[in-house]
């Protein structure tokens, strides 16, 4: 046994060296040979007789060669290797062709991959914390949805910790906004509050320092922030000293007692919007005595419970908790539980939309390797002597067909190489342009996963446009080939449909992609046009919140009141108001009751309506109509009735075709200063965001409903962005500790929100671009191909007078034809598959035939161009030369 | 690529370790000269087959080759048999031997019978 091992090992080593090994065996031999001459010439032989009968007796050099040959190598890798060796040179003899077969294929691999890995990333691979199958959500339901998640409350999270053996840990998490001072310049950061046991649910490790233990949640305990790796650089430049540090977060003073390791992720799911800004530190949550809901629970299963068994027991500790509350509630108030696993709410719906782009990757490949696959074909024609010689001169047929495979799979690694490479910058290029739609987007990398992924990918394509040649080979008849003046090869019926089917095949698949893209991007559009119900542009917003010591709101009044005219004064706008609540943004909803609308529902349910309290001229200023009524006016002021406008939408819910003017909203159990309002006046709606339909809203005037939150609006007609340093100024000229909480332009939170669509715009429309190229590239092949056979026919049509119109038309109807039937194929196919992208359209539905119809045209229209260039050329030969040259 | 081939590549195999245990180090036509000899001239083999054989019994390391000079100074590959060649030739010899004289027992049997 052992020595067979060694013996293999020696032949895997005598792979190598294979010219020095063949010279000493050939050294040896020959030495042979000597010695064999010198005993018969001793013995009485003429050398010539004694070398010749030396030989004789040797045997079969050349055979003898071969088998010690075999003995010394591994045969198999030794012909893989001079297959290999063989295609390579093969393929430097025509570079222009290896260089556009490798590029078609890196864009496919290329693509494929780059989308691959995004899917890996959202879908695959596992959230990056321990054990992290057990992760799950925690939330409570209400009876009528039971799938829509909602916070904890207090209770219910002490209830839960307490009791929920199936959770072998729970925490309760919750995020705010606040101002950090120590740090260099105040900044507002993003806080993340959270209950003991967060950094040990998920694996954050201190870098520096520590992170929060038991004790520092109790009432008493000094208060402490765990810094994130990213703030700690920014604001601290990476001090090492940063430990002990005292810094003040939201006017109470902290100190700092560790730095994260940079790899830590927050959990997403506890962050709300997708990638909704990284958590800049982590202080201890102190609970609320109040019983709203509002914490989100993030916790384990223990070892030996399930999802299901987890959700049952929840189920029932919520209800216990509630249960005493629940007299005088609306029946939207939760009574149960709701357990997810934190990948699945983590990734939530996006997984059908990845799959879509997939796909088209996906497509986008078939159309490469159909080219690649047409390249080859095409070449074969110019090949077709060297192969039929071959065959001739005792080459197995299958030993031919072995290496022209060789040659595909070597073109496909090197596609492959190229691809891998191209990955990276696709990735790159996600990486910057990150919608902020996609979870766990910043997790995308090139790994080693990924680079087997395309590795695996290049092996399959090569097999697949491997075998166009190979069924090219068993159709040629080898007499015919080496007739002069005949077709040539592979130029037969047979190989030209064959290359037709692939032109075809390319055109469908690209046709799809085509209108696929053209109806995101109408989506798009429309998106981005939408009336969104006010005039966004040129709208400057920053907000503001005063601190608790202006919580007689009496003050807050005054104060806003002072800001508006000093805003007025100093600040180069056209106009300035004031809200709670610009468009686009999440508000706070009031408990409101209709005037009738207890006596016209049966059920209970509590309306909770948008609210928003604004300056009177705020509709003025953001362009939103008035529809009916009138708007505010001086007589309305603190101590005057309380009045209210409401949009159309609020309307619409809740008066439907009733006059809505002088009716009363009652009052719900949150803070007013009224028990009821009058409604004067009835507005547009604004939509919650681009693409949403406007919610029902209500209107207050902010000196009769003062606030502490406001934002103030300016608007201009220049440039927005310019307007916010010196509205910032304004404010801080009031009071200079007055941390803004947000300033930003209104377009650029439209921009943002339409994020997601833009980039499924942008990634189709490559798609598309690319695969449109790559089939216009198979249809100039055709029209080239066509011109080439048709050469002796077009010089005799020309010679007899024939107009160069006539056979350019000709050239390009053999083009066009065949794109024209590709485009009728891939529009049936479209139909089929558009449905995929229902869920991502807007304005536009999945049929729609102005987009089929463009994408066609525009198609065909370029079909014609590309099929133009060799019929130009073809009609501008001169047909003697022609005629002459051609055999 | 039958039993056959094998039988006779082992049993060629089994001459050239006996040749070089008996003749001390040699190359390659002598070995081949020596088992034609031996054998009383009733084998008779191309030399050249020789040569696989020879790379088989290095690759199992039961032989050893360095270039040196013939008896007339001709340049040429010499093999000597190594330690566990040796170990591998008396290993083989009783084999062959043991299964001769069971055969040989086998036939003495059926004359003593008949």
């Amino acid at each position: 046994m052992r020595r067979t091992l060694r013996a293999w090992l020696y032949r895997l080593a005598g792979l190598f060296g294979s010219a020095r090994r063949d010279r000493e065996l050939a050294e040896e031999i020959e030495s042979h040979l000597q010695l064999h001459v010198d005993d018969k010439v001793r013995a009485g032989m003429t050398p010539e007789e004694a070398r010749r009968q030396a030989i004789v007796e040797f045997g079969a050099v050349e055979s003898i060669k071969e088998s010690y040959r075999d003995r010394r190598g591994v045969p198999m890798i030794d012909t893989l290797m001079r297959d290999v060796s063989w295609a390579w040179r093969v393929l430097l003899r025509d570079p222009g062709f290896a260089l556009v077969a490798v590029l078609t294929l890196a864009l496919g691999i290329a693509a494929t991959t780059a989308v691959f890995s995004i899917v890996d990333a959202v879908l695959l691979r596992p959230l990056p914390y321990p054990e992290a199958d057990r992760l799950v959500a925690v939330g409570t339901a209400d009876a009528q949805n039971p799938g829509r998640a909602r916070p904890l409350s207090t209770g219910i999270f002490t209830a839960l910790r307490e009791r929920a053996t199936a959770l072998e840990r729970i925490v309760a998490y919750q995020q705010d906004r606040a101002t950090l001072l120590g740090g260099g310049e105040p900044r507002l950061v993003a806080v993340g509050r959270v209950t003991d046991g967060f950094f040990e649910l998920f694996g954050g490790t201190p870098l520096l320092g520590r992170t929060l233990i038991a004790a520092d949640h109790s009432e008493d305990a000094e208060r402490l922030v765990v810094l994130s790796h990213a703030l700690w650089q920014s604001a601290w430049g990476g001090d090492p000293a940063i430990v002990g540090k005292r810094v003040t977060l939201s006017d109470a003073p902290h100190t700092v007692v560790g730095v994260l390791a940079p790899q830590f992720r927050h959990p997403e799911a506890a962050g709300g919007s997708p990638n909704g800004g990284a958590v800049d530190l982590w202080a201890p949550l102190r609970l609320d005595a109040a019983q709203h809901l509002q914490y989100i629970g993030l916790g384990r299963l223990a070892e030996d419970a399930t999802v299901a068994s987890a959700q049952a027991q929840v189920d029932a500790i919520v209800f216990d908790a509630v249960a005493p509350l629940l007299a005088g509630m609306p029946e939207t108030f939760p009574t149960r539980g709701a357990v997810t696993p934190l990948q699945a709410k983590t990734i939530g719906d996006i997984g059908d939309t990845l799959a879509v782009f997939l796909g088209a990757a996906g497509l986008l490949l078939l159309i490469a390797c159909a080219n690649v696959a047409y390249l080859l074909l095409a070449r074969g024609v110019h090949r077709g002597q060297e192969l039929v010689l071959r065959t001739a001169l005792g080459a197995h047929r299958s030993r031919v067909a072995r290496q022209l495979f060789v040659e595909s799979l070597l073109l496909a690694l090197m596609g492959g190489a190229a691809g891998t490479a191209l990955t990276y910058v696709v990735v790159g290029v996600f990486q910057v342009a990150d919608p902020g739609t996609i979870p766990r987007f910043t997790e995308v990398v090139v790994n080693g996963r990924i680079l087997s992924f395309a590795l695996a990918l290049a092996g399959i394509t090569g097999v697949v446009f491997g075998l166009a040649p190979m069924l090219q080979l068993s159709h040629n008849n080898p007499a015919l080939a080496l007739r002069e003046g005949a077709p040539g090869f592979s130029d037969g019926q047979s190989a030209r449909r064959l290359r037709s089917l692939l032109v075809v095949a390319q055109t469908a698949l690209a046709l799809v992609l085509l209108v696929g893209a053209g109806l995101l991007v109408n989506s798009f559009a429309a998106l981005a046009r939408a009336d969104a119900g006010f005039d966004p542009s040129g709208l400057a917003l920053v907000e503001v919140r005063l601190p608790v010591s202006f919580a007689e709101r009496a003050q807050g009044g005054p104060f806003f009141d002072e800001l508006l005219e000093r805003t007025r004064a100093t600040v180069d706008a056209d106009a300035v108001a004031l809200t709670t609540t610009p468009p686009y943004t999440s508000s706070f909803r009031w408990a409101l009751v209709p005037e009738g609308w207890e006596q016209t529902r049966n059920t209970a349910e509590q309306p909770f309506i948008r609210g928003n309290a604004v300056s009177s001229n705020y509709f003025s200023v953001m362009g939103i109509p008035l529809l009916a009524g009138r708007p505010f006016d001086e007589d309305d002021r603190p101590g005057a009735p309380v009045v209210a406008l409401v949009n159309e939408a609020f309307v619409r819910a809740y008066w439907p075709g009733e006059d809505p003017l002088g009716k009363r909203i009652i009052a719900g159990f949150s803070l007013f200063s009224a028990d009821s309002l009058a409604v004067i006046g009835v507005v547009g709606g604004v939509r919650a965001e681009p693409g949403a339909e406007a919610d029902p809203e209500i209107y207050m005037l902010a000196a009769q409903q003062p606030r502490r939150t406001m934002t103030l609006v300016a608007r201009t007609r220049g440039d927005a962005a310019s307007l916010i340093p010196a509205m910032r100024e304004a404010i801080w000229a009031l009071d200079p500790d007055l941390p803004i909480r947000r300033a930003t332009t209104m377009e650029a939170v439209a921009s943002e929100l339409i994020a997601g669509p833009r980039f499924y715009a942008l990634l189709s429309t490559s798609f598309a671009g690319a695969a449109l190229v790559l089939a216009l590239v198979g249809i100039y092949g055709t029209a080239a191909h066509a011109a080439n056979r048709r050469r002796r026919e077009i010089s005799i049509r020309s010679a007899l007078g024939a107009e160069a119109a006539a056979i350019v038309r000709m050239v390009v109807r053999d083009g066009v034809v065949l794109a024209v039937i590709g485009v009728l194929i891939g529009a049936f196919l479209s139909r089929w598959l558009a449905g995929f992208l229902a869920g991502l359209l807007f304005g536009v539905s999945e049929g729609d035939v102005a987009t089929l119809f463009g994408c066609a045209a525009l198609f065909v229209a370029t079909s014609c161009v590309a099929s133009l260039i060799p019929a130009l050329r073809a009609a501008r030969t001169d047909p003697v030369a022609a005629l002459r040259a051609d055999r | 690529m039958g039993g056959k081939q094998d039988v006779w590549q082992g049993t060629l195999a089994l001459m050239v370790l006996k040749t070089l245990e008996a003749m001390g180090p040699l190359h390659g036509y002598g070995i081949a000269r020596r088992i034609e000899q031996t054998s009383g001239d009733v084998l008779s083999i191309n030399y050249g087959t020789l040569y696989p054989a020879l790379l088989k019994l290095e690759q199992e390391g039961y032989i050893a080759s360095e270039w040196g000079r013939s008896d007339n100074n001709r340049k040429a590959k010499f093999y000597s048999l190594t330690r566990a060649g040796r170990k591998h030739l008396a290993r083989q010899t009783q084999d062959w031997e043991q299964a001769t004289e069971t055969l040989a027992r086998f036939l003495a049997l059926g004359e003593a019978s008949s």
